[in-house]
């Protein structure tokens, strides 16, 4: 599917996914994390959607999927200390200098210390072609808004990094 | 110029052509740094990729049950709260009602009569009045009285 006609069904499927979201946590912030999450992965795997109608069917078993996803997570937040939580992000490439490993693992704990809607924004920024209006688009953001999030985001890695490393 | 486009990356402002033109900066550093290495890793961080199992895991099952076992409880009151207060509900009425019953029996019924604009009170006198009145339009003396008292009141 190409990115306009991904980007002209985006608008229609943001309040169902959001409303399964609602439904689930009762919650205005977790529900926009769910359609936030779930037209993220439509948007990665936009070279494998259906182009027939069965689009929106399809975004509705991932948004329940990113719904149960979230409540095993929130599950074992609440069981385990803070400390054992912190698995490197599955996305991150290593490298074979170590001192650029290292900054990478340090990269890697602190996107996981991000809230989800400020670690979503980071690391989609990354894909190529991704600019603050089809980011604004995919999350329903205003363009200033993604930016201000956005920055949010890396001053905090930015941060992180620094001072771990000294 | 570095200097400028960090400020502006940190801003979340960069275009993606300007975050490749700070990133060749930043790799050319011959002393790079912590903030540099810092900025660096944020500027290669490898971007999300989809999962294999993303269009074909299916958990709606568990969404549905779990949705059913996370609807929010409905506040009921204790039992003691709920007969507490019918008991005071039918207590109210029967109270209020009670008093209009009273009220009414105890407040006589009046009788009124205005006679050549003058009140009457007096039920006895009332009720003669009445008589004498019906009495009197009963027995007319005679046809012609009342045809001529007619023909007085409308004029043919």
């Amino acid at each position: 599917m190409t990115v306009e006609d991904f980007n002209i069904h985006v608008p229609h499927l943001r309040p169902i996914l959001r409303q399964i979201g609602l439904a689930f946590f009762h919650n205005e912030e977790e529900a926009d994390d769910v359609a936030q999450e779930t037209l993220l992965r439509l948007w990665l795997l936009r070279d494998s959607l259906p182009r027939d109608g069965s689009l929106q069917a399809l975004a509705v078993r991932i948004a329940k999927n990113v719904c149960v996803s979230q409540w095993r997570r929130q599950k074992l937040r609440s069981t385990l200390p803070l400390e054992s939580i912190g698995n490197p992000a599955d996305s991150l490439q290593a490298d074979t200098r170590l001192e650029e490993q290292e900054d990478n693992q340090l990269l890697s704990e602190a996107i996981n210390r991000l809230p989800p809607s400020q670690r979503r924004l980071f690391l989609l920024r990354q894909s190529p072609g991704m600019d603050i209006n089809q980011m604004a688009l995919l999350t329903g953001m205003k363009p200033r808004s993604v930016s201000a999030k956005l920055s949010e985001a890396r001053r905090r890695l930015h941060e992180y990094i620094k001072r771990f490393k000294i | 110029m570095k200097t400028l486009l960090i400020e502006k990356y940190l801003r979340g402002e960069t275009s993606p052509a300007e975050e490749q033109q700070l990133l060749g900066l930043l790799e050319a550093e011959v002393r790079p740094t912590a903030d540099d290495l810092a900025l660096k890793a944020m500027l290669k961080a490898a971007p999300p990729t989809a999962e294999s199992d993303w269009l074909t895991e299916d958990e709606s099952a568990l969404y549905d049950q779990l949705l059913l076992e996370r609807q929010p409880e409905r506040r009921t009151r204790p039992l003691w709260t709920r007969v507490g207060i019918g008991i005071a509900a039918v207590a109210v009425l029967a109270i209020g009602l009670t008093f209009s019953l009273f009220r009414s029996s105890r407040e006589p019924l009046e009788a009124v009569a205005y006679v050549y604009g003058q009140e009457v009170t007096d039920e006895k006198e009332v009720v003669a009045l009445m008589e004498g009145t019906m009495q009197g339009l009963l027995t007319a003396a005679s046809e012609n009285e009342v045809e001529s008292q007619l023909s007085d009141i409308f004029g043919h």
